[in-house]
């Protein structure tokens, strides 16, 4: 696909799943570690939605105007993948609200080791 | 007589919803959810037994555009083995924790069993996410620190596996178009190599982590330990097997190349050993149990990798190992509750499962090892049936350690769960004497 | 008949679970007599004429899908002939022994059924499945002993053995794509010689050969004695069937040599053979523990089994086959001796026990007639062993094997003496102990049996082993009922029996005639010496062999024990280096996972 609007995209793909990456490795604060992994997801959305891209078409909705749309088709996996974001970045949180109880402190100090 | 795979799938799922409106009755309609689907799965599995395989269209659109369920006789296998195997669980575990647990448990097994059914890429995506988010919570209902610690670590690593998943079905299907796993099949030729290549990759790390291969299962040891007995057990049996199963039938179905099977090869000794090496000098049990689950794991995986050229052996071999490492493992992980393996019901079945997965006949586990060894030696893969050995002497001395060290006098569990223990192992002394393998192997087990 | 044979011994391991001790014993009892029926029907198939109850000879059964080819053999026939008639007596042993039923019973019962399959096995798969089941069984009768180092040691050493003979029958699968025994001949070049190298290993482990006999200290002092005379007289010669089986009857041997035509894989077996022998005399010599000193025993004189398959003529052969058959039965009645002892007195230490002889008369007798068998005094049956494998070394010339023997049989009879001295004569310590219960009496004297008749008769034993020989295409040397002739030498028994017994009768008359004077130990003036209850060094048998011990023992320190701790130790080290690699932190198992999919990545699109 050599389409002039989709290289930023891509682009702007892996620059989130980068930084997304970085914070996750890098991070102590178990909250930032879960912001990292949802900039990851948005990343991979963005990757499925440009997927989908065909140039001069419009958004997948029947109108008697436009002959050619944009694939539909991603646009449904993505609806689910946020959905699927959003129950684990819930859980997510409902964890670390535990974690805070128990020790104190959102740094990861890691346990259970070897 | 009509069989609709879907029920099996639905009927867990719905019970699921309504759970929260009758919360009193929370186990009891999850016992009831769970025993309609033993009987529909054991049903479904006697009737691809004697029929072959059927597919199921969901809500009537035809294949490659609808999204349908296929199921062959590995998939009704691991579907009755899911099923029976939780039925049996929750009789262990089903009044101790509130409402909540049953559904969560509903939702972990609808999920399994949604994965080892479908036939549809993104469907099996939705299944795992349903899964691993029921595992979670599941893991860390323990409501301790450990559990909350084994949760986190699970969570991070599979947000990113769900991530390289969906970037996996993304690169195919902006080169096929398709989501249908036996259509993509068709098709795998008319794809770009790098982007093929690149998305098995993807897939195949982003499932492995499900799967418990190494280099991916660092939160195995963390999540087993954490979580109470019967959700180790339950983790055991369900999302592991379903996930090792996504792996198999993706790389038989959509990639069966050479290359593939060489690396799944490769992945699966390096797994056995260092499983099997990490297992050697634990001191606590659980962290033990769950490093031997990974090296069982790597042996299911090369069990899988040598389906190239014995198609025959090595599906009898990852069958017999599939269901020797559910029961044996599930069953040791029940066991593990009680400090101590006191009176005969612990004792016994202490020692069959560990002798079925060091892999003693007529249990499961030889039958396993043994069709693994004829299907390596075809190809004379000298170092892998070494490895295997050495995996197996070295299991050998690590589970003799622990029956000693859990001789005891007296354990703390209760009727039901010394029943459910009992009858979770006898599947591997069932399974090793009945000749269902051999009359499975005679079916098309990949049938499209 | 063969298969309701069979299924009533898994019947009655399973009834024997639930039921009390003294119905359980009284079944186990009875059922382990009903293959002693079908050896004798089949003696009938090899040329001897005796009562036919009409057993058939070969049985094909169908499990899981696979059909399992049984049958006797004439190799078969000899080696059950040796091992299955210790079972009852074991049961009848155990009738007293135990004081409840609590595992012993079934457990016995599945080695038994198991050892059954494993003789009727005529092929790889059946013969690997029996071998696995005796494992387990007597794994968790070894379990019963709550022992650390016999539960590991036993486990490990069991699994090996059966990854090394799995190893080597897919081989030999592989080559003939035939489960059947009898198919095996055609294999030739380096996947033979690695199959045969492989089982010959696997069996050595049961067999005890040294240096693979690591476990056979700690299992067998501290299991049951019982299970322990089982597993010391009956499973160590199943080992020794495999290995004939594979070197002989399927020409093992030939396959062996194919591979290397100029490097003598008998003289290694010899080698190691009398190795095992000398060395495990030498510790034997040194222990204080009964048990452990059987033990070593049992090691040592297996050992002459290898040295004689080892040197490979026909005489040495016979020999060998003689030691086993002896074996069975010496070793069965020592280890029940022991347990009757330990089941009066409650001690193992042989400087703690002492003139047992007066109060346990008839177990000293059964014990005395076993160690003239194992010291291989002349004329019993153990001698005739013993000396055509020594006769056998002399012709082949083998100058390091022979003193080796030699020395070992010296050793034999100092520990043998050991033995007498320390636990059934000198001081008399525990005058109130009772004799041991009749059915432990009757069973080691049952036991004993065998060994006096073949004193008399060692030609009969030739006899007895000719439809195995021939099978092996080895012949059989010459003999009439009483005497074994060689090309060195003749042996008549019957002629040395009646000069030793013309020699005794004047003794005799003169013990008789004279007036005997029975003096206290503690009369300074015949040598005897003050007597000290409390001071364990005035006992006789305590330290015994101390010069020896303090020349010879340096050069045994460190054994092959020694060595597999340190293997057991370095897989150790090897685990806790790999359980770093989990780390406890998440990011790291992040980093893991990233490197993984690069690495995929990377193998799969530049290769």
């Amino acid at each position: 696909m050599n389409y002039a609007l989709v290289t930023p995209c891509y682009i702007a793909v892996a620059a989130l799943l980068s930084i997304g990456l970085y914070g996750v490795v890098s991070k102590r604060n178990l909250m930032k570690i879960f912001i990292s992994l949802s900039i990851m997801e948005t990343g991979v959305n963005l990757l499925l939605i440009t997927i989908g891209y065909v140039p001069e078409g419009t958004a997948p909705i029947e109108n008697a105007n436009f002959t050619k749309y944009v694939d539909p088709l991603p646009q449904a996996l993505v609806l689910t993948a946020i959905v699927i974001g959003l129950s684990v970045t819930a859980l997510a949180i409902a964890m670390l609200i535990s974690y805070y109880e128990k020790k104190g402190s959102l740094e990861y100090k890691g346990g259970m080791k070897w | 007589m009509v069989v609709h795979p879907v029920l099996l799938i639905a009927i867990p799922l719905i019970a699921a919803f309504i759970i929260p409106l009758a919360k009193k009755y929370g186990s009891a309609i999850a016992a009831g959810a769970m025993a309609f689907n033993m009987g529909y799965a054991i049903g479904m599995f006697s009737y691809i037994y004697s029929n072959g395989k059927i597919y199921e269209m969901i809500a009537g659109f035809k294949p490659p555009v609808g999204i349908f369920l296929a199921v062959d006789a590995l998939s009704a296998m691991l579907a009755l083995l899911i099923n029976l195997f939780a039925f049996i669980n929750f009789i262990a575990i089903g009044k101790e924790w509130n409402y909540k647990f049953s559904m969560l448990y509903l939702l972990a097994i609808a999920g399994s069993t949604g994965i080892v059914l479908t036939g549809d890429i993104f469907n099996m995506f939705v299944f795992f996410e349903i899964t691993a988010v029921a595992s979670y919570a599941l893991i860390a209902g323990k409501k301790d620190e450990k559990a909350i610690e084994g949760a986190i670590k699970y969570m991070v690593l599979g947000s990113i596996a769900s991530i390289f998943i969906l970037m996996g079905i993304a690169l195919i299907y902006s080169q096929l178009k398709t989501l249908n796993i036996y259509d993509i099949a068709t098709r795998i030729s008319s794809m770009d190599e790098k982007i093929k290549w690149a998305s098995f990759a993807l897939l195949l790390t982003g499932i492995g982590v499900e799967a418990e291969i190494f280099p991916l299962n660092g939160w195995v040891p963390a999540a087993y330990q954490g979580a109470s007995s019967g959700v180790a057990s339950l983790l055991s049996f369900g999302p592991s097997k379903a996930a090792i199963y996504a792996i198999a039938r993706i790389m038989m179905v959509i990639f069966p190349f050479h290359a593939t099977y060489e690396i799944a090869l490769y992945v699966g000794v390096v797994t056995l050993v260092i499983g099997e090496l990490a297992a050697f000098m634990q001191e606590d049990v659980k962290r033990m149990l769950a490093y031997s689950s990974i090296g069982q794991m790597g042996l299911i995986l090369i069990a899988f990798s040598l389906a190239s050229q014995n198609i025959q052996n090595a599906l009898i071999a990852a069958f017999f190992l599939i269901i020797s490492h559910a029961s044996a493992k599930s069953s040791l992980f029940l066991l593990s509750r009680s400090p101590s393996m006191g009176g005969a019901a612990c004792k016994y079945t202490g020692i069959v499962g560990v002798l079925s997965i060091i892999g003693m006949p007529p249990l499961a586990g030889f039958w396993g090892k043994w069709y693994l060894m004829l299907a390596a030696i075809n190809e004379k893969l000298w170092l892998v049936i070494m490895l295997v050995f050495f995996a197996g002497i070295v299991e050998a001395g690590y589970f003799a350690r622990y029956l000693h060290k859990s001789m005891g006098n007296e354990s703390k569990l209760n009727l039901r769960y010394k029943v459910a223990m009992v009858v979770m192992v006898s599947f591997t002394i069932l399974l090793g004497l009945l000749p269902i393998a051999y009359k499975m192997a005679s079916l098309p087990l990949w049938g499209w | 008949m063969l298969d309701i044979i069979f299924a009533e011994l898994i019947i009655a391991a399973i009834i024997t679970f639930f039921v009390g001790k003294k119905i359980a014993s009284i079944i186990a009892g009875f059922i382990s007599i009903l293959p002693l029926f079908a050896l004798i029907d089949w003696a009938n198939n090899f040329g001897f004429k005796t009562i036919s109850f009409g057993i058939e000879r070969q049985m094909n059964i169908s499990v899981a899908g696979i059909t399992l080819h049984l049958g006797i053999t004439p190799l078969s026939w000899f080696f059950a002939l040796m091992i299955l008639p210790l079972f009852p007596l074991i049961m009848l042993y155990s009738y007293s022994f135990f004081k409840e039923n609590d595992g012993f019973y079934p457990f016995m019962l599945f080695a038994f059924a198991s050892t059954f399959g494993i003789l009727l096995s005529k092929d790889m798969l059946s013969l690997f499945l029996f071998w696995e089941i005796m494992s387990w069984s007597s794994f968790l009768l070894v379990y019963r002993s709550r022992d650390k180092e016999a539960i590991i040691s036993y486990l490990i050493f069991s699994v090996f053995s059966a990854f090394a003979i799995l190893f080597g029958l897919i081989i030999l699968w592989h080559e003939n794509f035939s489960l059947l025994l009898s198919d095996i001949g055609r294999i030739n070049g380096i996947y033979g010689f690695i199959a045969i190298a492989s089982l010959i290993i696997g069996f050595s482990v049961k067999s005890v050969l040294m240096p693979l006999h690591a476990w056979a200290p700690f299992v067998y002092s501290k299991s049951d004695e019982p299970f322990v005379a089982f597993l010391s007289g009956g499973l160590s010669k199943l080992g020794y069937y495999g290995m004939f089986l594979f070197l002989f009857t399927l020409n093992g041997v030939k396959i062996l040599q194919n591979y290397t035509p100029n490097v003598a894989w008998n003289y290694l077996l010899a080698v190691v053979g009398s190795l095992s022998a000398f060395i495990a005399t030498m510790l034997a010599i040194m222990q204080d523990d009964l048990r452990k000193l059987l033990a070593y025993s049992s090691i040592g004189q297996l050992g002459y089994i290898a040295i004689g398959f080892g040197i490979g003529t026909p005489l040495a052969i016979t020999g060998a086959l003689f030691q086993a058959f002896n074996h069975a039965f010496f070793k069965a009645v020592l280890f029940l001796a022991a347990g009757a002892v330990a089941y009066r007195t409650g001690k193992w230490k042989i400087s703690e026990l002492g003139g047992l002889a007066y109060r346990m008369p008839l177990t000293f007798l059964a014990a005395l007639f076993a160690i003239f068998a194992l010291a291989a005094i002349p004329i019993t049956s153990g001698f005739a062993a013993k000396w055509l494998i020594y006769e056998a070394a002399i012709q082949q010339k083998y100058v390091f094997i022979a003193p080796l023997m030699l020395i070992a049989g010296v050793g034999a009879f100092l520990y043998s003496f050991r033995i007498l001295y320390g636990v059934f004569l000198g001081e008399n310590r525990y005058p109130d102990v009772k004799e041991a219960p009749k059915s432990m009496v009757a069973a080691m004297f049952i036991l004993m049996l065998p060994l006096i008749i073949f004193v008399v008769f060692p030609g009969y034993m030739l006899d007895l082993m000719k439809p195995a020989l021939s099978n092996a295409g080895i012949e059989s040397i010459a003999h009439t009922k009483f005497a074994i002739e060689t090309s060195l030498a003749k042996y008549n028994s019957m002629a040395v029996l009646i000069t030793l017994i013309a020699a005794m009768i004047p003794a005799f008359i003169i013990y008789k005639a004279r007036k005997h004077r029975i003096t206290s130990f503690e009369d300074n003036y015949l040598a005897g010496e003050p007597y000290e209850f409390h001071n364990p060094s005035m006992h006789a048998a305590h330290n015994f062999y101390k010069p020896l011990k303090g020349v010879v023992l340096p050069y045994f320190e460190p054994g092959a024990i020694y060595y597999f701790e340190k293997i057991y130790k370095g897989i150790g080290i090897l685990s806790n280096g790999i359980r770093r690699i989990y780390t406890g932190f998440v990011q790291d198992y992040a980093i893991y996972v990233v490197i993984f999919l690069l690495a995929v990545m990377g193998w799969l699109i530049w290769m």
